[in-house]
């Protein structure tokens, strides 16, 4: 059976399985869970040589796309997906020394990572609304379940903040829906006649949610509390793959629904300066805000937030150049965050500390773990040889080739940049300090495995950029030519699987 | 053959395999930094002549270039011995006593080094600087809390150099579409006198990634605390040669700049923005040399020489001639081979004692003859006197100053030049010289190695003083290939604008009289070694008053009026105090940002207002 | 004109959840106003699909598609996912307020800390 509705059946079916299976062994739901990723992962590439060939769509019960709901599988959204199970599994697979978490917890985290892999496929924006809503339930449960005292504040917090944006997209979607009578992108990225106001504000409600999961500025005052009280896996989570399919998603409303044939293209184009605006002041409110931070997970999420203002700016650019930039980032930033999460999360264990300056030392004992991080920190602020530095370098290159509103993103990534620098070199050399900590050294298998699988991923793209070439190429033209591409797909359903 | 990236690869390489497998065994670390450090010299040697050799690599984005110019050769090649007789030095340096940990990267930060020099297109170039940042600055941090607060000022500067250059780059790369360092550079003064507003532009950000690196004007502080907080035979590489890349940069972007196609407003013949770096240099001349003559720390007395040299440097580039160029690079020349030569004297000194305040040391020449000559014909190098290398560079930039009849800039340049005199000899009699301390009556001379390293280094500054050939026939070479003038200078002569000297002749002379005074030394009274407290107090046993031989030496507040005399004016104009205010305040906004983020009871409010605004502005507007 | 009222009054009830979210500090009554909140859209929802006049969307022997003189099915059964979605969130808040009760020992957001 070759039918790319797998790609979300896997972790589904796991979803209903977990409860049934941790009746009768209590370790069902982190073995199920981690198969269906495995699953998707494998189906995922397996599909990937032939959907680079040419984008399908999935037409979901057998309801042509103006009605039904349908699947985008393309080189961009399955290439996130991919990237999205991955993710999941290598979290989970450094979370394998923790025992001890309910089969809840696992049936929690499995529906998140579905609901993310569905955002970032689904083409149609009442279903991309279940999903945000599927995936914001199973966050704000998995943040209180962090077992820090903080979690429920911090979730609560969130709760609050992301309900009135996900409310402010209902409305969206009906005030597009009362407009246009259709739902479905692909329909209305054709769809001429729209007052510009009328556009503009449908389509920021739309992107409201989004934008609060990818951290921008204004919608960044959860990041604190709510990476305060999750633990070291989910936090990775939010940073590595709620950020990585909200960044996918803004992407696709931005570029494809909002593209500049459609009755939303003056309105994209406001929402894209209106990016650039907000992704620049993210860059210099996280990194600034990391600047002084000790906590160490707060300071990862503060950085979190820098990084998806990068993003942000790059998607306002929307240059070809820029768009590259951006993949490279997501995949570094997702890489690298989930990277240094369990660093952190493997010091604060053995150290028993929450703040980094803390831990001085730690990396005379755990040279292996200290190590990585001064890579990933490195990879995260761009530091030639690794992936971050060229998607870095293409977004600058962009933004300083269009000028004018441009020149401030750009200034506001490199002032990001030098903060950036400075606190992660802080951080990473604390780790060297000589001090007096004496700690027993243990042994943690389920930690180096994966983590220098990541530094791989991290330093592969960067030393031979080329490898990324033919999956970022098609993407960007994937995400710059809706019409030809996304549209012409959906609508005839040629490519239907 | 791919030699250039052979040769970086290797060192990557090299410093990688040290550094993950060889973490147990540091002798065999230094070994491979060693090896490493004589095969970059030999790739120099070969590269020597190949002057086409170019290698490029596409990674798929931008083509990475590599070309063996005669003018980025030069660099390398002087360089790259220099690092191979400190790593000599650091062989004998790090017993199991003193070793530190920093072998590898400073194996990898050779591969940058050679990167810097030959890197043909401004990525590969980025590229290398980026990683020359962040290697040194685990050197310099080395995991020392005091050394990691002057680690991490050294790389706050780094960054915001590195931010610079990448804006200026991309700034560069978008008015002229090409990458290529010369050619981009071409095709900027091509556009003097229409856009030279976004020039100007350029050249700021340029200046400060350079001026930051080299230490010059408002960055003047960087080196008295990296540089003395480093370990010591990095020292002498940072002053020595790393200090110089931002010169290097100077003279790949700024200098030829300015030289074609310039039309903007000119002082003296100079284009106004040089004659404003100019004065930059000279007052980084003047206040170096004030602050170092106030410094009781060794090295960072040596630091402050370091940055006023750099000054004068400067001061020389901004002549905008070709003899102004060819005196900057011979004096940067020099000021690697005589502040090397010092750094790693001291750190002999330091080897042996563990001392780094001056008052505490005394006599230490007595017990380490050979670390006690290198000094001091370092600093007759650095103080300008002949016979050595120093005095015919200083002599060739005064020269240039004179050419262009720029009298003002010379003034401050002389009182610079004049107050060297009062920290180097402040350092050579208070380490060296004098009472020896009791501590320090039975310690060794400098191990064999260290003495091997010194006594060539202090040969070079002799027969480079005598036969200023040796440098400036290359030098004028690769100038003539860069700019595509020369100057005229024989082997041993010089030709400036006011008198021609023959270097060998006064090299004569001053032997001469050296002869002369060691004559009358030898011939002359016999003398009386005495203790530091055996001292005469009034009758009163200086013990009895708890005094300490330390507090008898007398660099114990040598120059204690004249700081009384500079200290205010220092104060009050001080770049350091406005840096310190500057990241304080940064650090304050940090922490309210932080604690604003922190008030999640505002988010609600946050969220709601922001969406409110955001849809009112786009649907109004 | 009633679709406009209908569509009037579910907003006004949406700021009325606003007012209450802004000015409460007690997590229950925060809650409540983002129920008010919801409800109000959901009932915008309704409106955007209801016409005067429009009959129940249910196709019977008198009533044929071809009749169109329905009002749109599509807002309810939006609305329908949309409440469920509602009930859940709010449930979920309720846990976490009694654990945020358990941890705090009140349940209002307080000062500074989180």
């Amino acid at each position: 059976m070759n039918n790319a509705l797998l790609l979300l059946a896997f972790p589904l079916t796991a979803v209903f399985l977990i409860p049934v299976g941790t009746v009768f062994y209590k370790g069902f739901g982190r073995f199920l869970s981690m198969l269906s990723y495995l699953a998707g992962i494998v189906y995922g590439i397996y599909l990937f040589p032939s959907i680079l060939a040419g984008s399908k769509t999935v037409i979901v019960g057998n309801w042509a796309p103006p009605f039904g709901i349908n699947l985008f599988i393309s080189p961009f959204s399955l290439g996130l997906v991919i990237l999205i199970f991955s993710a999941a599994f290598i979290i989970m697979v450094t979370d394998l020394q923790n025992k001890g978490k309910s089969g809840q917890y696992y049936l929690l985290y499995t529906l998140f990572v579905m609901a993310s892999a569905g955002m970032v496929l689904t083409g149609d924006i009442f279903n991309l609304f279940v999903f945000l809503e599927i995936g914001g339930i199973a966050s704000f449960a998995l943040i209180a379940a962090g077992a820090s005292p903080m979690g429920s504040a911090g979730s609560l917090r969130y709760l609050i903040q992301a309900q009135i944006t996900s409310l402010s997209m209902l409305a969206g979607i009906i005030l597009i829906y009362s407009a246009s009578g259709v739902l479905n992108i692909a329909v209305l990225a054709q769809f001429k006649t729209f007052n510009p106001a009328f556009a503009f504000l449908a389509l920021a409600l739309l992107l409201f949610p989004f934008m609060l999961e990818s951290k921008l500025f204004p919608l960044h005052t959860w990041v604190g509390g709510a990476y305060l009280g999750a633990d070291h896996p989910f936090a990775a989570s939010m940073s590595g793959i709620a950020a990585t399919a909200a960044g996918a998603v803004m992407l696709r409303i931005v570029l494809t629904l909002a593209n500049p044939q459609s009755g939303f293209g003056t309105a994209g184009k406001s929402i894209q300066t209106m990016l650039i605006i907000l992704g620049g002041i993210t860059v210099l409110i996280g990194e600034g805000a990391a600047f002084t931070e000790k906590n160490f997970k707060k300071t990862l999420g503060y950085s979190s937030a820098g990084q998806m203002g990068i993003i942000a700016v790059g998607i306002g650019l929307a240059t070809k150049d820029a768009l590259a930039g951006v993949l490279f980032l997501i995949l570094n930033h997702t890489a690298a965050k989930i990277l240094l999460f369990s660093v952190a999360g493997l010091f604060s264990k053995v150290s028993g500390k929450e703040k980094w300056a803390d831990m001085k030392g730690i990396g005379r004992i755990y040279p292996l773990p200290a190590a990585l991080f001064a890579a990933g920190a490195m990879a995260l602020f761009g530091i030639p040889m690794f992936s971050g530095f060229w998607g870095k370098l293409y977004v600058l290159k962009s933004a300083f080739a269009l000028g004018g509103l441009a020149y401030a993103g750009a200034g506001a990534i490199l002032l990001g940049t030098i903060f950036e620098g400075i606190y992660f070199m802080k951080i990473s050399h604390t780790f060297f300090e000589k001090s007096d900590i004496s700690l027993e050294r243990k042994h943690y298998p389920f930690f180096g495995i994966p983590a220098l699988f990541l530094a791989a991923v991290l330093l592969a793209p960067g030393l031979f950029p080329s490898i990324l070439g033919p999956w970022v190429q098609a993407s960007v033209k994937e995400l710059l030519n809706p019409i030809s591409g996304y549209v012409h797909i959906i609508l005839t359903s040629g490519g239907a699987m | 053959m791919n030699l250039i990236s052979t040769g970086i690869l290797t060192c990557f390489t090299a410093g990688l395999f040290s550094l993950i497998f060889l973490q147990r065994v540091k002798k065999l670390q230094w070994i491979i930094f060693f090896i490493t450090a004589l095969f970059m010299a030999a790739v120099a040697y070969r590269l020597y002549g190949s002057w086409q050799l170019t290698e490029s690599y596409q990674t798929g984005i931008f083509l990475l270039t590599f070309h063996n110019g005669y003018f980025g050769w030069i660099f390398f090649g002087m360089t790259s011995i220099v690092t191979l007789l400190i790593a000599l030095f650091s062989l004998s340096y790090n017993d199991k006593k003193h070793a530190t940990a920093i072998a590898p990267l400073w194996t990898m930060l050779l591969g940058a080094n050679a990167g810097i020099f030959f890197a043909a297109d401004w990525i590969t170039f980025i590229i290398a600087w980026e990683i020359m940042g962040w290697t040194s600055f685990f050197i310099i941090a080395h995991g020392k809390p005091k050394s990691f607060k002057a680690g991490i000022y050294y790389y706050s500067l780094s960054m915001i150099g590195a931010v610079t250059l990448l804006a200026a780059v991309f700034i560069l790369y978008t008015a002229t579409g090409t990458m290529n360092i010369s050619d981009s550079i071409k095709a900027l003064s091509g556009l003097w006198g229409n856009r030279d507003g976004m020039i100007y532009t350029v050249v700021t950000l340029f200046a400060v990634t350079f001026f930051a690196k080299a230490a010059i004007g408002p960055f003047y502080m960087w080196p008295a605390k990296a540089h003395a907080e480093a370990p010591d035979d990095f020292s002498s590489f940072l002053s020595g040669i790393m200090i110089k890349y931002g010169i290097f940069g100077l003279l790949i972007t700024i200098v030829p700049l300015f030289r074609m196609n310039y039309s903007g407003p000119v002082v003296w013949n100079i284009p106004l923005a040089l004659y404003l770096m100019g004065w930059i240099g000279a007052l980084t001349a003047v206040s170096g040399t004030l602050l170092a003559v106030r410094e009781n720390d060794m090295k960072r007395l040596m630091a402050f020489s370091t940055v006023s040299n750099i000054g004068f440097i400067t001061l020389a580039l901004s002549v905008n001639t070709v003899f102004g160029i060819v005196a900057a690079v011979y004096h940067t020349f020099n000021h690697m081979v005589f502040k090397g030569t010092i750094f790693l004297s001291m750190a002999s000194v330091k080897f042996r004692t563990g001392e780094r305040d001056m008052h505490k040391l005394g006599g230490i020449g007595y017990r380490m003859p050979i670390a006690f000559f290198a000094f001091l014909i370092g600093i007759i190098s650095a103080a300008g006197i002949p016979p050595m290398a120093g005095f015919s560079s200083k002599w060739m930039i005064f020269q240039s100053l004179f050419g262009e009849k720029l009298l003002f800039l010379a003034i401050p340049a002389f009182l610079a030049s004049t107050g060297a005199f009062l920290y180097l000899y402040r350092g050579l009699h208070s380490i060296y010289l004098g009472q020896l301390s009791p501590r320090f009556s039975s310690i060794k001379p400098a191990p064999p190695l260290q003495s091997i390293t010194m006594i060539l280094m202090m040969l070079s500054i002799f027969v480079v003083g005598a036969f200023p050939g040796i440098f400036l026939t290359p030098i004028r070479g690769a100038i003539a290939a860069f700019t595509g003038e020369t100057i005229s200078a024989g082997f041993t002569t010089i030709s400036g604008v006011t008198a021609n000297v023959n270097l060998f002749m006064v090299s004569l002379t001053f032997i001469g009289s050296f002869l002369l005074v060691l004559f009358l030394y030898v011939v002359g009274k016999k003398r009386r070694h005495v203790e530091p407290l055996d001292s005469y107090m009034s009758g009163e046993y200086p013990e009895d008053w708890n005094m300490i031989p330390e507090q008898y030496h007398y660099a114990f507040r040598f120059y204690e009026p004249f700081e009384k005399m500079i200290n205010p004016t220092l104060e009050r104009y001080s770049f350091e105090n406005w840096f310190e205010n500057f990241i304080y305040n940064t650090k304050r906004f940090s922490t309210s940002l932080g604690r604003w983020l922190y008030r999640q009871q505002l988010g609600a409010f946050i969220v709601i207002t922001a969406l409110t605004l955001i849809i009112l502005t786009g649907v109004v507007w | 004109m009633e679709t406009i009222l209908f569509a009037l009054s579910g907003l006004s009830l949406v700021m009325v959840g606003i007012f209450g979210i802004l000015t409460k500090k007690n997590i229950i009554k925060i809650l409540l106003g983002l129920n008010l909140m919801e409800t109000g859209i959901n009932l915008f929802v309704v409106a955007m699909g209801f016409f005067k006049g429009g009959k129940t969307p249910i196709i019977t022997e008198s009533f044929t598609a071809s009749t169109m003189h329905f009002v749109d099915p599509l807002p309810h059964a939006l609305v329908l996912t949309s409440i469920v979605i509602g009930l859940g969130t709010t449930a979920l808040a309720l846990t976490l307020t009694l654990n945020y009760f358990r941890e705090h020992k009140h349940i209002e957001f307080r000062g500074d800390n989180a």
